[in-house]
């Protein structure tokens, strides 16, 4: 084997993917079983289809977070030009990729129970389908074209004009009427429910960095192959 | 609390199928990394 490719051959993912499958395990027993079922306040029934919570906030936490880094590292691609930045940002978009499309999920799955609808053109759900749109094409804008510094410049390029939707993400519930949930947290979450969620938003941030380590090990690589 | 499941499952095979479709592209990839330091000598 080359020499230079012996160091990116060792193993896929670090200790920490094993601390975030345990964590993970715990999230679910966290948001079934230790977080209290909430109580409908219109009509007084229990209110299950909440506990969709736990997965979903954490789902739309991590693809921010992965679609933040993918933001930083297009910027120093920009400003350094180094490959390692580049392989970051593609490995953390894809990963947000994945995420932003299980909060869409989930988030349809919850708006199935809670409003008897899959879907909405919600300002919050639209701009998020948005949001998830432009990192797809961003992606396989990546993958059908060469690696070359010029298509770096061009991906990076996009993944900054990108990132424009995650405030308008935030700022959706406020900026335009939406039947999405507004500030649930500050909202007077029951404590075991925000202690559960938080527990969930930890296990997912774990995991994020666990497989972005991985996909980071892909990306390097591949580059290094080719 | 089949609403629940369902999304609790959906994201546990996403994630596994993700984790694990990462693995077999970097031994594909290791592979080939390795067959081309064999065929440089």
């Amino acid at each position: 084997m080359n020499e230079k490719l012996k160091p990116l051959t060792s193993r896929c993912f670090g200790p920490e993917i094993w601390l975030a499958g345990i964590a993970m395990h715990l999230a679910v027993l966290a948001g079934l079983i230790y977080a209290p079922t909430a109580v409908d306040g219109a009509t007084g029934k229990l209110y299950h289809v909440q506990r969709i919570m736990y997965f979903h906030v954490p789902s739309a936490w991590i693809s921010f977070l992965a679609f933040f880094v993918t933001f930083m590292a297009s910027i120093l691609v920009l400003a350094k030009r180094s490959e390692w930045w580049d392989c970051l940002a593609t490995a953390s978009a894809e990963i947000g990729v994945l995420f932003c499309t299980l909060a869409l999920v989930t988030g349809s799955i919850w708006g199935r129970g809670h409003w008897e609808v899959w879907w909405v053109w919600d300002a919050r759900l639209t701009t998020t389908f948005i949001l998830w749109l432009m990192y797809t094409v961003y992606l396989v804008l990546r993958m059908s074209t060469e690696s070359s510094e010029r298509s770096a410049r061009f991906g990076a390029v996009f993944a900054i004009v990108g990132f424009a939707v995650v405030p308008l993400v935030f700022a959706s519930v406020k900026l335009w009427e939406t039947q999405h949930p507004k500030g649930m947290v500050r909202g007077g979450l029951d404590p075991k429910m925000l202690q559960a969620l938080l527990f969930c938003v930890g296990a997912f941030t774990l995991l994020y960095f666990a497989l972005l380590r991985g996909r980071l090990r892909v990306e390097r690589l591949r580059k290094a192959i080719q | 609390m089949s609403y629940v499941i369902a999304a609790y499952l959906i994201v546990w095979f996403a994630v596994s199928i993700y984790g694990m479709s990462l693995y077999a592209r970097f031994r594909r990839l290791r592979r080939a990394a390795g067959s081309q330091g064999e065929g440089n000598g």
